[in-house]
């Protein structure tokens, strides 16, 4: 807005008006719409600023404020885990008194097993939209010219990667103990008594959030192309899982062969919640204990954490 | 590269599409791919007493990973990328602001998926069926043309034709796919492995419409051995006809929408 | 090149006997034939009018399409390519429906705003791209002249990837002309670019221009439009706001009232002084000391600023205009 009359004293000489008085001036209207002005208003910090970044890029991977077609595969996935949380709850509530209504028709554990492609989808849904775009489009050096740096951007990014996936990962489990604590004759006492299960499904939904979002946003940091970090997520997790299979049944044996369980996501995932709620399983394959597949689990985010940082954050 | 430039005049778009797909990161993904099967057979190759090769080529490597997982995958990749890419970065007005039918455009665009599809899907069968038959007998191997056992020969034939059958199916619907949404590579993967895989165990009748049950109905068909069936096979002519009414409806439906579609 | 009949050229008789049909679409001199018609063209997001009910005709010679950024430029420009579809009224091109002919494109060429090109093309082979689509018959010599016209040359066998932004600007240019367009639309072609690149765009604009093309240029930037085009067409908040000469339009800018804002040692003293000036309609301070007077006619004011700063010994710190921004010139245009 500070437009000066290039003829006259501009902004910062001092000008007098000596110089010029007398000579005409050469041509008026002389516009120019740099359209900036300094911003006066309060500071809220990094923190804040990092915050920002975790909102919009929620929103961003979740198509808000963008047409139909860019949020129908979050909202068709979101309404597939529903349905699997909710007809067991149905079922218990309408037919279960009729049998031993301790036993639960859908245990956590298989639960989670069943939702887990649905997670993994949703995770290449996610995570390509959270860095891609921003490599793409050249917006990172604007990001990082900022008040927020390289490290924060990863954070947020990560933040936001593991917040949106906890949606998918852990909701659905405690809707899931939700109902039916709450068709219990007593629900507060049930809650009580079952609070275990509660813990498990935060330790399982947490760390399955964090373990899909950190290796999505892993590799979604070597593309811009957002398409081809879909595809490797999805081709990683179906061929590592055929490759972890033949490879059991043919060639490994003894530890590496209960080892090599890590290869596969899907089994990892497996071997961690089945172990977790019902450690006494005759699960062949799930042979490890459920805290050794959650230090697996562990060492793959800190690995994807560890090269994020190296692609980000330059040596300096 | 003389025959790239030649190449350019009669078909602009197909080879601008070749150029962009050697440009980018997609090939190197989908040979990445192609090369899966020379790994599975190399680890056959370890331990080869559960199976006889002829059975781990024509079951594992083409009704169970191939047909189902690595082929849908490759071509979607590539497919959704050739105006997907275009529409995504803009630059789709520098084909259709020029004098050339949209007809022309789709029809260039999938051969040059199809340029680059093909040999790479169908390298990997190859290497894979040729690792595999030297290794049965050496020296058999070695003598046979192109390197593959005389009595594997049906099942690569097979493989081959309805692979390639494959491709062309999924490229076509899929560029279509990525016309009408945006993320087509998804819907794609989410088509094929959760339609496709979990839908069409429940629900036998999905068959009617899955691309990968033509492809394993051609391929067992043309192989013709008892012990390699699938259920509900088609017949490999109606398998054939099925799929190219899908390709003709497919590239009718992207000229369509070619036509109609605001450009931003 | 083309054995086409050319459109009327600049040179033609301004006034002289009208031809068949008077027009009297906004924009248009009278008499001349429109080689762009928009008429009552409208689009709609959903809830946002991106333009409304515009109408205005484009005839040979160079025009600029003016308004500020997130005006309806762009929007405007792609529905007369046929990019978009208008969501009310039409968009005509040499008599053309804009949309679903690709014919049309014979006789049309588009820079478009997108900075992205192909980046695995070199600039060639992305100019004889565009020559084998246009079904050129040399596309290599076609190529090889345009990339010429705008001093690519050395540049046309790097990668489009590794271009500047001007280098990017001026290669579209050529991929646009390539096969010697009637009517060529250019948005925004001077972004990005330094000031001998800009030179040589606006030599090339107006070249064209004179040759008798129909070239339409927008801009957000005032003072880059006069440059190149005295007939400027103006979109402000998706609504034709002015067109016709620009020095037309701009007198009725310097009739408009203006204020001025003023910082100096002593703003009271100038104030005193400012007041006496015939130039001057009211002067009043603001909360920060600063002077701020309203004019009603701005040359003289500026003159007179320096001159009574000069008689009564007082020190000038800054001279702005007070809404001189280009929203709100645009605003005065409005408000006409």
């Amino acid at each position: 807005m500070t437009t000066a009359n290039p003829n006259l004293g501009s902004p910062g000489l001092g000008a007098d008006g000596t110089t010029t008085a007398g000579v005409e001036p050469a041509r008026y209207g002389e516009v120019f719409d740099r359209g900036y002005k300094h911003y006066e208003g309060r500071r809220l910090g990094r923190g804040q600023a990092v915050w920002a970044l975790v909102r919009y890029s929620i929103k961003r991977a979740m198509g808000i404020k963008k047409s139909w077609t860019a949020k129908i595969i979050p909202i068709v996935l979101y309404l597939a885990v529903t349905v699997i949380a909710l007809i067991p709850i149905a079922i218990e509530a309408f037919i279960g008194d009729r049998f031993n209504s301790s036993e639960e028709i859908l245990p956590y554990e298989a639960f989670f097993i069943m939702i887990f492609v649905i997670q993994s989808i949703f995770v290449a849904t996610i995570a390509p939209e959270m860095l891609c775009g921003d490599r793409r489009e050249n917006v990172l050096p604007l990001y990082f010219s900022r008040a927020i740096t390289r490290l924060d951007y990863l954070l947020a990014k990560l933040g936001a990667a593991a917040l949106l996936t906890l949606t998918i990962s852990f909701a659905p489990a405690f809707v899931l103990w939700l109902g039916r604590q709450l068709l219990a004759d007593s629900p507060l006492t049930a809650m009580k008594d079952n609070a275990g299960d509660l813990g498990r499904i935060v330790i399982a939904g947490v760390l399955i959030a964090f373990y899909l979002g950190a290796g999505g946003l892993m590799i979604s940091s070597f593309t811009g192309r957002a398409s081809i970090a879909v595809a490797i997520i999805v081709i990683g997790f179906v061929v590592l899982e055929a490759l972890m299979v033949i490879l059991r049944e043919n060639v490994l044996d003894g530890t590496a062969r209960s080892y090599s369980v890590f290869l596969s996501p899907a089994f990892t995932v497996a071997g961690l919640v089945t172990n977790l709620f019902d450690p006494d399983h005759q699960e062949r394959m799930l042979d490890l204990e459920a805290w050794v597949y959650a230090s697996g689990m562990g060492v793959v985010i800190l690995l994807a954490c560890a090269i994020m940082y190296l692609r980000y954050v330059p040596d300096e | 590269m003389m025959a790239s430039t030649l190449l350019w005049r009669p078909f602009p778009v197909l080879m601008l599409t070749v150029r962009q797909f050697l440009g980018g990161r997609a090939v190197q993904v989908v040979t990445a791919l192609s090369l899966v099967p020379v790994l599975f057979a190399g680890i056959y190759l370890l331990d080869t007493t559960w199976t006889t090769p002829r059975e781990f080529l024509a079951r594992v490597i083409f009704l169970e990973l191939v047909a189902p997982t690595l082929l849908p995958i490759s071509v979607l990749i590539l497919a959704t990328g050739a105006l997907g890419n275009e529409l995504e970065d803009r630059t789709l007005p520098y084909l259709t602001l020029k004098p050339v039918g949209r007809l022309r455009i789709v029809v260039e665009k999938l051969g040059g998926v199809l340029i680059v599809a093909l040999p790479t899907v169908l390298l990997g069968l190859l290497v894979a069926f040729a690792l595999i038959s030297r290794a049965e007998d050496p020296f058999v191997g070695i003598a046979s043309n192109l390197g593959v056992d005389q009595s594997l020969a049906p099942v690569l034939w097979a493989a081959l034709v309805a692979g390639a059958a494959g491709v062309v199916a999924f490229a076509a619907i899929f560029i279509t796919v990525s016309l009408y949404i945006p993320r087509a590579l998804l819907t794609g993967i989410i088509y094929s492995f959760v339609w496709e895989s979990l839908l069409g165990r429940f629900l036998p009748g999905i068959r009617v419409v899955s691309v990968r049950h033509y492809v394993q109905s051609i391929f067992v068909g043309l192989l013709d051995d008892p012990r390699i069936r699938i259920d509900n096979a088609f017949s490999p002519s109606v398998s054939f006809v099925t799929l190219e009414v899908a390709c003709l409806i497919a590239v009718l439906l992207a000229t369509w929408r070619l036509r109609r579609m605001n450009l931003e | 090149m083309s054995s086409r009949t050319a459109p009327p050229t600049l040179e033609q008789p301004l006034a002289g006997p009208a031809p068949e049909v008077a027009t009297t679409l906004p924009g248009l001199i009278a008499g001349r034939q429109p080689s762009i018609v928009v008429d009552h063209a409208s689009k709609w997001y959903g809830d946002v009018v991106a333009v409304s009910d515009v109408t205005f005709g484009v005839g040979p010679g160079v025009t600029a399409l003016l308004g500020p950024n997130g005006a309806g430029k762009s929007t405007l420009l792609k529905m007369m390519a046929g990019l978009l579809a208008a969501s009310s009224g039409n968009v005509r091109i040499l008599d053309e429906p804009a949309r679903g002919k690709p014919g049309a494109y014979r006789r049309l060429g588009l820079v478009p705003e997108q900075e992205y090109v192909y980046p695995f093309l070199t600039g060639r082979e992305f100019v004889r791209l565009n020559a084998l689509l246009q079904k050129l018959p040399d596309p290599d010599a076609a190529a090889e002249r345009v990339i010429a016209t705008v001093d690519m040359t050395e540049a046309a066998k790097r990668k489009l990837g590794g271009y500047s932004k001007g280098m990017r600007q001026r290669i579209k240019v050529a991929a646009a002309l390539v096969h010697d367009p009637d009517v060529l639309l250019m948005d925004e072609p001077l972004n990005g670019t330094d000031p001998v690149q800009r030179a040589g765009l606006i030599a090339l604009i107006k070249e064209l221009g004179a040759a008798g093309k129909t070239v339409l240029v927008s801009s957000h930037v005032l003072v880059e439009v006069e440059r190149f085009a005295e007939n400027i067409i103006v979109i402000v908040n998706g609504k034709l706001a002015a067109a016709g000469d620009y020095r037309a339009i701009r007198d009725k800018i310097d009739a408009h009232d203006h204020a001025v804002r003023i910082r100096a040692d002593q703003p009271r003293r100038l104030a005193a002084a400012l007041i006496a000036e015939p130039s001057t309609r009211s002067v009043r301070l603001d909360a920060d000391e600063r002077l701020v007077a309203e004019t009603s006619d701005v040359r003289a004011f500026y003159r007179a600023v320096p001159a009574c700063a000069r008689r009564e010994g007082v020190r000038l710190f800054e001279v702005q205009a007070a809404d001189e921004s280009l929203t709100s010139v645009f605003a005065y245009l409005v408000e006409r």
